[in-house]
């Protein structure tokens, strides 16, 4: 039996994949701009930001809509506060995807670090992997594949603490470094809670499929 | 902190002549509070809420098995005295069944039938009885008036208050505001939520909001058969069986 709430709840889950890709979107082109000093694209993502936010907004608007008019419970419900609370993640990830940006546009190319820009590249595409996994994760509501993509967030803590100790020890022995080094390390940290917030959506999967709130993985920095 | 229970039942089949209409319940109910029963039509409710004071002796050709034990007593061992199991376990009806006769006297029949003649303690039951039920205030002037000439939501509290005056420990309530208007309804629920730290509510109701707004524990039953029972947090966000998330989410029923 087709029910009026499936085709609102549907509707919640078409944007929220919409968004998701955009984010994700977002997300790459600030990690290539990061890779190819491509300051264009970095003010692209900048700029981007405000129809992400605005996907917010109006997901925020819908669920509330639908918690008031239709009542949801059981399964319904949690999928609606799920789409909700997920959504402020990937907007959240998006603003991550912005700050990064923002320092692509700070960073110099002379004092650029081959090693550091290695793990950065290699940080960024498993942010990317856990975003497109989640989003597969989401659409299948598939809360075995969630657990298993929050489980790889431990492998961008662990490049945080690389990159950390060669920016620290490039800073120590070339204090001009320094500025570029602050500039690295923000960038890394903010893949690091870019991966925080991926593990928070794989967390609302398992609510939505479970009703369990879970902390997955958390091994905040 | 396992509560005391008021209630258990054990195994309860009930055979309307050849129709199995309750096929093994196992329900208990924990002392005061509101428990919602809920399930589509013809699931059983009203049969088992009326197993609860024995009200289904009163149908032809009914066989009930199994065990209800009301405080560890079984109501229907044949040493149960089932004027006084419903005085213990009183019932409010859908549609308001007020007597015909004065407010005063519909909320003291109960005490009369028991033999009650003091004048001052029918007095004072009939004001705490109207003021627990929240129609003291629109009644007080018009005691002796038939309860015939109030409105169906003010009926309807005033049977509550019927029940109460013979101060029952459990209150069974089947759909008791389906036929009141959305402001009596919600007077109703809003006197069961005072109640329910003193009595054991137990309520049929087929409005879900209804069941999730007041009470403490929800049962859904399905085809005779007890599917799922627990908090009514837990029941509305979280239910185990797929059959109750349907139910309640509308999928049938
Ligand atoms: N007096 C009776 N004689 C024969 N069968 C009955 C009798 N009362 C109820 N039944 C049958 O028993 C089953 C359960 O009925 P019951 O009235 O308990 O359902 P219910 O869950 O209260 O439904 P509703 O929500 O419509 O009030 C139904 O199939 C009904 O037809
Ligand atoms: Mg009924």
């Amino acid at each position: 039996m087709q029910r009026h709430i499936d085709t609102q709840i549907q509707a919640l889950r078409q944007e929220f994949i919409t968004m998701g890709l955009e984010v994700k979107a977002s997300l790459e082109k600030a990690i290539q701009a990061v890779k190819e000093d491509d300051q264009v694209a970095a003010k692209e993502v900048i700029e981007h930001d405000e129809i992400i936010n605005g996907h917010e907004i109006h997901l925020e608007k819908k669920t509330a809509q639908i918690i008031a008019l239709q009542s949801p419970v059981a399964g319904d419900l949690r999928e609606t506060i799920s789409i909700l609370k997920a959504s402020s993640d990937l907007e959240r990830l998006a603003d991550h995807a912005v700050s990064i940006a923002k320092s692509v546009l700070l960073l110099k190319e002379e004092y650029r670090d081959e090693q550091i820009d290695a793990m950065i590249g290699q940080m960024g595409n498993n942010v990317l992997e856990m975003l497109s996994s989640i989003l597969k994760a989401y659409t299948e509501v598939d809360d075995k594949l969630a657990v298993q993509i929050a489980a790889k967030d431990t492998g961008n803590d662990e490049l945080y603490l690389k990159i950390r100790e060669r920016t620290l020890s490039l800073i120590k022995s070339k204090p001009k470094f320094i500025s570029e080094g602050i500039d690295y390390l923000q960038i890394a940290n903010h893949l690091e809670r870019s991966g925080d917030y991926i593990t928070n959506i794989a967390e609302w999967i398992v609510y939505t499929k479970k009703g369990k709130i879970t902390e997955l993985g958390r091994n905040d920095l | 902190m396992e509560k005391e229970k008021i209630i258990t039942s054990q195994n309860v089949h009930l055979y309307y002549g050849e129709k199995e209409a309750l096929k093994g319940i196992d329900l208990d109910f924990p002392k005061n509070g509101i428990h919602a029963l809920i399930g589509p039509s013809g699931c059983g409710k009203s049969t088992y809420l009326r197993c609860l004071n024995r009200m289904n002796d009163l149908i032809d050709n009914v066989k009930i098995t199994g065990a209800i034990k009301l405080d560890d007593e079984d109501i229907y061992s044949p040493k149960m005295d089932t004027v006084e199991l419903r005085k213990r376990v009183g019932m409010v009806f859908q549609q308001p069944n007020p007597f015909p006769f004065s407010i005063y006297e519909n909320v003291v029949y109960g005490l009369r039938i028991a033999g009650v003649k003091d004048k001052n303690l029918l007095d004072e039951r009939v004001e705490t009885s109207l003021k627990q039920a929240a129609v003291w205030d629109d009644v007080k002037d018009d005691l002796h008036k038939s309860a015939l000439a109030l409105s169906g939501g003010q009926q309807q509290r005033v049977c509550i208050a019927r029940v109460l005056a013979v101060k029952p420990e459990v209150i069974l309530l089947d759909e008791p505001t389906s036929a009141l208007d959305p402001v009596s309804s919600n007077k109703v629920e809003e006197m069961l939520l005072t109640l329910k730290n003193e009595y054991t509510c137990i309520i049929v109701t087929h409005n879900m909001q209804q069941a999730s707004r007041i009470s403490d524990t929800t049962s859904f039953f399905l085809n005779g058969n007890l599917i799922e029972t627990g908090p009514t947090k837990q029941i509305f966000v979280n239910p185990t069986k797929k059959e109750t998330d349907d139910y309640l989410s509308g999928r049938f029923g």
